[in-house]
């Protein structure tokens, strides 16, 4: 599945990195690992079916709704 | 819809303060386009509208949440001795702790309401609405306020506190009585106080009788973990008692606002609705719009420990400051067409959940009981409709809480 982070939307504040932690690492500063150079606006990405509970358990508590399934997948 | 030049500033107000204005956002509209937060005298506190001002608020440490000293307050010397247990009762609700307190306080019940519960919780979930759904279907006419929005939430919170069951509705009406306490303000509380200091004895009563049950048998609930903690130590009884009362109240009349204010907003918006019903994995994002668009905590409350300027306006050490997420959860500067209910909205970073330290423990819970309850009934009943088109709301500031939710099923 297809996978989606609001990078805006997302303040680092580490939720879903206790959720699904097979998808979702903070980096030794605490960010979002994801972030990356710090420019995108958002990151998609592939992640195994085998994860659907983890993702779900995500969205449900990210306090600021920045993690979602794409459609079409 | 903008505010017009000729908005009658004076009559709004004292309907709100009545809680009788039944569209609050002109107002809140207009009052967010001053910037500066407004002192309200009825409502005892200074408002606050904007977005970024609610927001930066709700984390702000000049701003605390211990605001038992205003209770203290307002009871009579005699009363404050007589009810001193009521005030120390509220004391060690999360909702009146600041960190460090807090932070530990909110450790022991994260543990345990956590994203994992609400996932785990999702098969009972649906099996209670399906009774309910099943229990609807034997009539035509149903009042989902009463018959869906009430009982989904109860029966949930008290599965999950362990509630035994059969006395759920006996320990709803101690809960309310003990509620009503710290859901008013000033003078009235000298008269509030004696049922809710009765309600408090019988609340302790009760759950004292069902630790000694738990520990000797113990469960996956609340009651078992929380009761453990006390007898290793951890928490005082005083403390147990209170984080028991506490998550009761704070997730009960929420999700019953948030199921009911939701499903109201889809009757009163039939495009949007049968786009839920044709695209049913619209319901994650729906559920955070009905946050957004009718929120159901309005106004949280916080305590001025300092003096400080906020646009312009001094707001003294001892003030109460009135956080209006209902108000920043439709400010244009975050939300384009803020009046426009659109169950897609993306991106939508409202603020009814709060943020920070205090963001809602019960969230994931409260979104999975919505998203479940909402889509089942649609799937059900999807040709259902109001039996009255005006929506009555209770006179409370503080709630966006309906009176009643009264549907033709049109099987």
């Amino acid at each position: 599945m297809k996978v989606e982070l609001d990078l805006i939307s997302c303040r680092d504040n580490g939720e879903c990195a206790i959720s699904a932690p097979d998808v979702f690492v903070m980096n030794s500063e605490g960010k979002q690992s994801l972030r990356g150079d710090g420019a995108s606006t958002s990151v998609t990405f592939e992640v195994s079916e085998q994860f659907i509970d983890e993702i779900e358990e995500a969205i449900i508590v990210c306090p600021m709704q920045a993690i979602s399934i794409l459609e079409g997948n | 819809m903008a505010v017009t030049e000729d908005f009658d500033l004076e009559s709004a107000l004292a309907a709100y303060a009545k809680g009788k204005l039944t569209d609050p956002y002109p107002l809140y509209e207009f009052l967010r386009n001053r910037r500066e937060p407004f002192w309200s005298k009825e409502v005892g506190m200074w408002l606050v509208f904007g977005f970024d001002d609610v927001e930066a608020g709700l984390s702000d440490a000049r701003l605390k949440n211990d605001r038992i000293l205003g209770y203290e307050n307002a009871l009579t010397p005699e009363n404050r001795i007589r009810y001193k247990a009521l005030n120390e009762h509220l004391s060690h609700w999360l909702g009146f702790e600041d960190p460090p307190v807090h932070t530990q306080s909110r450790g022991y019940l994260k543990e345990y309401i956590s994203g994992r519960l609400a996932i785990r919780m999702r098969p009972v979930i649906e099996k209670r609405i399906d009774l309910l759904l099943d229990q609807a279907n034997e009539r035509d006419e149903v009042d989902l306020l009463k018959d869906f929005a009430y009982p989904l939430p109860l029966a949930i919170i008290c599965d999950l506190l362990g509630i035994e069951s059969g006395r759920e509705e006996e320990f709803k009406i101690l809960a309310d009585e003990l509620g009503a306490y710290p859901g008013n303000v000033g003078p009235i509380l000298n008269e509030v106080a004696p049922p809710a200091h009765a309600a408090l004895l019988k609340i302790e009563a009760f759950f004292d009788e069902m630790v000694v049950k738990r520990l000797a048998d113990p469960r996956d609930d609340l009651i078992t973990r929380l009761g453990e903690l006390n007898k290793a130590g951890e928490l005082s009884h005083q403390e147990m008692i209170s984080l028991l009362t506490f998550v009761f109240l704070a997730g009960f009349g929420t999700t019953l606002n948030l199921i009911a204010n939701g499903m109201m907003l889809l009757f009163t918006h039939p495009t949007q609705k049968q786009r839920l019903i044709e695209y049913p994995k619209l319901i994650g994002s729906a559920v955070e719009e009905f946050l957004r668009y009718e929120s159901p905590i309005q106004i949280v409350a916080r305590l001025a420990r300092e003096d400080f300027d906020m646009h312009g306006k001094i707001i003294k050490a001892g003030d109460y400051v009135g956080l209006n997420a209902g108000a920043a959860n439709r400010d244009e500067v975050v939300f384009p067409n803020p009046d426009s209910f659109d169950i897609a909205r993306d991106p939508n970073r409202h603020i009814a959940f709060g943020r920070g330290a205090h963001f809602c423990l019960g969230a994931p819970l409260a979104r999975v009981e919505a998203q479940v309850a909402i889509s089942s009934f649609f799937k059900r009943f999807p040709r259902a409709e109001l039996i009255s088109s005006e929506p009555t709301w209770l006179p409370i500031i503080s709630f966006r809480h309906l009176e009643s939710l009264k549907v033709r099923l049109n099987k």
